[in-house]
């Protein structure tokens, strides 16, 4: 009896341990990044320094220590998203503190940066560093010093005693469950709102240290302008953490207790389903809200709030991008390909459908071969298919008398058609597959029995087969839509969006804005709102499937 | 025999026709591609619609297979290598880590289940571009970028939610008697799991672990954006750069794609009789 208040006490403690948590990390998070910004912004700002050096101003000794102070850049190449241009930024900072770079060292960045010593290119100008080192640079670019991946080094947000604040709190609410059976859920809120206070207190402490930190290098650099500091990380900070942490421990401290204790009784069935989960919180999750994060952002890392959804969704003139000229292309690029992938697939299952056929199996061989080829080498065979000059496509069309049609050209129309036979050669073979998978469990007995009726053909499909499909051709349909709907290789490899971005749907929209365009948050943004689109799709399809289910059974 | 008198012989030869036509229009694309691929370097200017090659030539074969950088190393081979290896890790690993999670998720009855089956189908929807920056950073913070480990675990864990409802399906659909006798026998949950439930989900684990296979293979945005150099690429990357924005080779293109294809395309096939029974067997068993 004892034993098992002990473990109930337990449940409730360990519960406590993992919900304050869920906002205390996310906050810590938060106060480091914008920490780390203010420290990008601080380095834009010695970028202004370097900018001097490269200006052949003369930088005085101690300042140029006081650039290099407790920095390092990592190295980082110039990579896709054309963020981390660090190489020469490296290069720059290595020099820039020349008295620490030995002579191979130096000679190695010098490769790697392209830089030449003593021997100035055309654009660069030089500046003597110390008594031997001559630092010739290119004025240096803002874009590239923002992207480096800066690390400095004595800015920490201490963990240790966040986790010690949490066990006490967790020690208390074990404690008084053992001791008291009431109130145990108005204790354990008001123990976790005090947690979130300490614990964000104290985030909010070590934020305003490293900051200071971060001023009284600045002023040592009297020539710089300074930049102005905004951090987020003040009393707003420590309110918003307590309360959200007071309202989740009231909402889920009985659900959290009975998953304890569910875990505790059955730990097997939570071990088999752990490495899976993990993986995902890590890899899926955790990206995802960090997207979330980000569409609310501008290029610059400043939080903008809902501007960029305001954006997209009531454009302004200057618009880069036509949110619903898009939005109906997709949705008519969705219609026209499900509804041909299931008509199509459909009709060849009923054809294959019968057991006299001999040879049937050659056929569906020959027909999921679309299926088993990888589909970015079907989009781009279709996209060689459509070349105007020799594609097959102009082949036919001049066999039967009509001229070259430039395909990939000028013309909306052209480029969605080619799309779209592309994505229906592709598409309609998963659908044949799960309607022959689908007609194989009709019973034939209902056959026998419709015919008996004197049913005619097309009455036995109507009547018959048509609605014992529907349970394995929803959800088949559904899962369609959705892949039709976020298709990306077809587009971006057949018409690629051509011609001005009219063919291009939803998502490889938002690839542009991400690739092209280079605007994150709007990437973000946009990519949020495909994401509502189809949970509402999904949502509504799923309550409709399971009336229409309940209604045939 | 009854079937007999519901297709008469006219019918049954409109079928043949008919089925005929749409199986060779079908194929007529990876025909063509085979045409291509063995037209050597020029042959294929002028429009053609005959898939029969008038020339046989392997030179772009050759070309593809012995490409080299400029450092001498052989890049085919050590592309091969990598998606080689990627693939076949990611199918291991992701399968093992599904097939445990969706045998729970369909056995057992605890507390957070509902929630977490619908976390799993929800991330289904999550829009890889919004994902894509994080993934990087995220990447780069624990020293899993530019590492064919980083793309094993990014791709099996994100084949995840779709492998792990696929196989709940159809574990579901396998009935409990079985296990619960073994159980009665004194038979450990592992060994039941292992000896009892795989072997009867054959046809779904088959199915799961070739679309991971397949996605694995077939990847190439992530692979593009997380592997810098071209000797860390996996094929599909090599293969779309040879399409292109200003040059096309599309002979090179016809012949590596052939070779990549072959592996996949060939599992497929060897797989395929799953395919029915293992996509369909949860959504039909309602009807």
């Amino acid at each position: 009896m004892r034993r098992k208040e002990t473990g109930r006490a337990l449940d409730g403690a360990l519960g406590f341990f993992v919900l304050v948590p869920l906002v205390v990390v996310p906050a810590y998070f938060f106060a480091r990044s914008e920490i780390s910004r203010e420290v990008s912004r601080f380095d834009r700002w010695r970028a202004v320094a370097l900018g001097m050096l490269s200006e052949g101003r003369e930088v005085p000794l101690e300042h140029q220590e006081a650039l290099i102070y407790r920095f390092t850049v990592k190295s980082g190449e110039v990579d896709e998203f054309g963020i981390a241009k660090g190489f020469r930024v490296l290069a720059l900072d290595a020099l820039g503190g020349a008295t620490a770079v030995s002579g191979d060292e130096e000679g190695k960045l010098v490769e790697i940066a392209g830089l030449t010593r003593g021997d100035p290119q055309k654009d660069e100008k030089c500046v003597l560093l110390g008594e031997e080192h001559i630092l010739c640079a290119k004025k240096v670019d803002q874009t590239a010093v923002k992207g480096a991946k800066v690390r400095a080094t004595p800015i920490r947000l201490e963990f240790v005693p966040l986790f010690l604040v949490l066990l006490f709190g967790a020690g208390f609410v074990f404690v008084y469950s053992l001791f008291f059976d009431r109130g145990e859920k108005a204790f354990t809120t008001v123990l976790g709102a005090l947690c979130a206070f300490f614990c964000s207190l104290f985030i909010k402490a070590n934020a305003q240290k490293t900051l200071d930190l971060l001023i009284a290098l600045e002023t040592s650099l009297a020539d710089v302008p300074a930049p102005p500091h905004h951090v987020e990380v003040g009393f707003g900070f420590v309110f918003l953490v307590t309360i959200a942490t007071s309202c989740l421990v009231f909402f889920l401290a009985s659900p959290a207790k009975s998953f304890m204790q569910n875990m505790r009784q059955r730990p097997s069935i939570y071990a088999a389903i752990a490495p899976a989960l993990v993986g995902m919180l890590l890899l899926v999750f955790t990206p995802f809200f960090m997207g979330v994060y980000l569409a609310f952002l501008d290029n610059d890392g400043n939080f903008i709030g809902f501007r960029n959804f305001v954006e997209i969704l009531f454009p302004s003139g200057t618009s880069d991008t036509n949110f619903y000229f898009t939005l109906g292309v997709t949705v008519m690029w969705t219609v026209l390909n499900v509804s041909l992938h299931v008509v199509i697939g459909l009709f060849l299952a009923l054809l294959l459908q019968s057991e006299t056929l001999r040879g049937r199996s050659i056929y569906r061989v020959l027909l999921i071969v679309p299926w088993a080829v990888p589909n970015y080498i079907t989009a781009l065979i279709w996209k060689w298919i459509f070349n105007t000059q020799y594609g097959p496509a102009n082949a036919f069309l001049a066999l039967i008398g009509v001229g070259p049609v430039d395909w990939l050209g000028r013309s909306f129309w052209t480029n969605f058609v080619a799309n779209l036979v592309t994505n229906t050669w592709l598409g309609f073979p998963f659908m044949m597959v799960i309607s022959l998978g689908a007609l194989q469990s009709i019973p034939h007995e209902l056959y026998e029995a419709a015919k008996i009726d004197g049913a005619s053909r097309w009455a036995q499909f109507r009547h018959v087969t048509l609605p014992l499909l529907k349970p394995a051709l929803f959800p088949a349909i559904i899962l369609g839509t959705i892949w039709t709907f976020n298709m990306f290789n077809v587009v971006y490899l057949v018409s690629g969006g051509a011609p001005d971005n009219k063919t291009n749907i939803l998502i490889t929209e938002a690839y542009r804005l991400f690739r092209v365009l280079k605007n994150y948050g709007m990437a973000a943004a946009y990519s949020l709102i495909i994401f509502a689109i189809l949970l509402v799709y999904t949502t509504l399809t799923n309550r409709y499937t399971k009336a229409h289910e309940s209604i045939y059974e | 025999m009854n079937s007999n008198r519901a297709f008469p012989r006219w019918s049954l030869l409109l079928r043949y026709a008919f089925l005929t036509v749409v199986a060779f229009l079908t194929i007529l694309p990876v025909l063509w591609v085979i045409k291509i691929a063995l037209s050597g370097e020029n042959a294929f200017q002028g429009s053609d619609l005959s898939p029969i090659p008038s020339v046989l030539s392997l030179k772009n074969f050759y070309d593809v297979v012995l490409a080299k950088d400029a450092q001498g190393n052989w890049i085919f081979g050590r592309q091969l290598f990598n998606s080689l290896v990627v693939s076949a890790l990611t199918t291991v690993v992701g399968i093992s880590l599904a097939c445990t999670a969706a045998y729970a998720f369909s056995r057992f009855r605890f507390v957070g289940r509902r929630s977490l089956l619908m976390l799993f189908l929800i991330s289904q929807m999550f829009p890889g571009i919004l994902m894509m920056v994080p993934l990087y950073v995220i990447m780069q913070k624990t020293g899993l970028l530019d590492t064919l480990v980083g793309l094993v675990v990014v791709y099996s864990i994100t084949s995840l939610p779709f492998s792990v409802w696929m196989l709940k399906g159809y574990f579901d659909t396998i009935p409990k008697d079985l296990e619960e006798a073994a159980i009665i026998d004194g038979a450990s949950p592992i060994r039941v799991f292992t000896t009892i439930v795989l072997p009867l989900a054959m046809p779904a684990v088959a199915i799961t672990a070739l679309f991971s296979f397949m996605s694995a293979w077939n990847e190439f945005v992530l692979a593009y954006t997380f592997m810098s150099k071209e000797t860390s690429f996996t094929l599909p990357v090599t293969i779309r750069n040879y399409v292109g924005e200003h040059t096309v080779k599309w002979g090179l293109f016809a012949a590596s794609s052939l070779l990549v294809s072959i592996p996949v395309v060939s599992l497929f096939f060897a797989l395929q009789r799953y395919l029915v029974s293992g996509l369909t067997a949860g959504g039909v068993k309602g009807g």
